[in-house]
């Protein structure tokens, strides 16, 4: 059952026919782990925080050097996990965020390119948005280059955004691993690999 | 009977409210509403149809509304 705050908190959510009090309940016991928190990472953090993730693992030892608006001032210079790791429940009281434990997650999420099964991979660059399910095939995967440029602000929050939706897509088993392609700042899903 | 007292509340919680309590049902049991306001007797019944359950009373009274719904599925 959710607590009488966490019915407020999720309204929305449980509105949802897809996701319903069952869905959140299940967000709230997921865990997933983000590799890469440069800006689309921390933005996809912070929305997969509201979604109401129980359990976020953060996985970046690079200093801030972008203060985000998730960030105080005083994070300038921190690992960007630690700063995130204090920034998250401010945002929701029910996140619980953290360095990688030894038990596996529930769904990975990579800024770099690596991936494999149980991972969502985001990529960003300018203003390209690259969204994909780890299990995409080799050849198809083999044409995902993290792009050259770093993301412009806005494709940064998009990118986050996006990102986000596909893993709470995935905790909800709404969808299996596919490749979107941000068109015009929209999602678009390209068609499964023949290869 | 399952009975969920919605009077205090205001759409959309009014619905949100009825449908976590419908979760907790097994699919033909039947949850008694009690409602107050024209807004939520229209919405929490359209609601409930939307969803595949069968609104098998709407009783609309003075103070207060009392509707029932069998959960679906």
């Amino acid at each position: 059952m959710l607590a009488e705050d966490q019915i407020e908190r999720y309204a929305r959510h449980v509105l949802l026919r897809e996701v319903g009090g069952a869905g959140q309940r299940r967000l709230l016991a997921s865990c997933v782990r983000i590799h890469g928190l440069d800006a689309p990472g921390a933005w996809a953090a912070a929305y997969l925080a509201l979604a109401g993730v129980g359990r976020i693992e953060l996985d970046d030892p690079h200093p801030v050097d972008d203060l985000l608006p998730l960030l105080d001032p005083e994070d300038m210079g921190r690992p960007r996990a630690v700063a995130l790791a204090r920034a998250l429940p401010a945002w929701n009281p029910d996140v619980h965020a953290g360095p990688p434990l030894d038990r596996a997650p529930d769904l990975v999420l990579r800024r770099d390119g690596a991936g494999g099964g149980g991972t969502v991979i985001l990529l960003a660059g300018g203003a390209e948005v690259l969204v994909a399910g780890g299990e995409t095939c080799a050849v198809c995967r083999s044409a995902l280059r993290p792009p050259a440029s770093d993301p412009d602000p806005a494709a940064a929050v998009l990118a986050g955004s996006v990102a986000a939706s596909e893993v709470v897509v995935r905790l909800l088993g709404l969808s299996g691993p596919r490749l979107l392609r941000l068109s015009g700042g929209r999602p678009v899903e390209v068609p499964p690999c023949r290869h | 009977m399952t009975r969920i007292d919605i009077r205090a509340h205001v759409c959309p919680m009014t619905w949100v409210r009825v449908k976590l309590a419908l979760e907790q049902l097994a699919p033909g049991d039947e949850l008694e509403v009690l409602l107050a306001g024209d807004e939520p007797m229209r919405n929490v019944p359209r609601s409930a149809e939307s969803e595949g359950h069968a609104v098998t009373l709407r009783q609309p009274g003075e103070g207060h509304h009392v509707i029932r719904i069998r959960k679906g599925g």
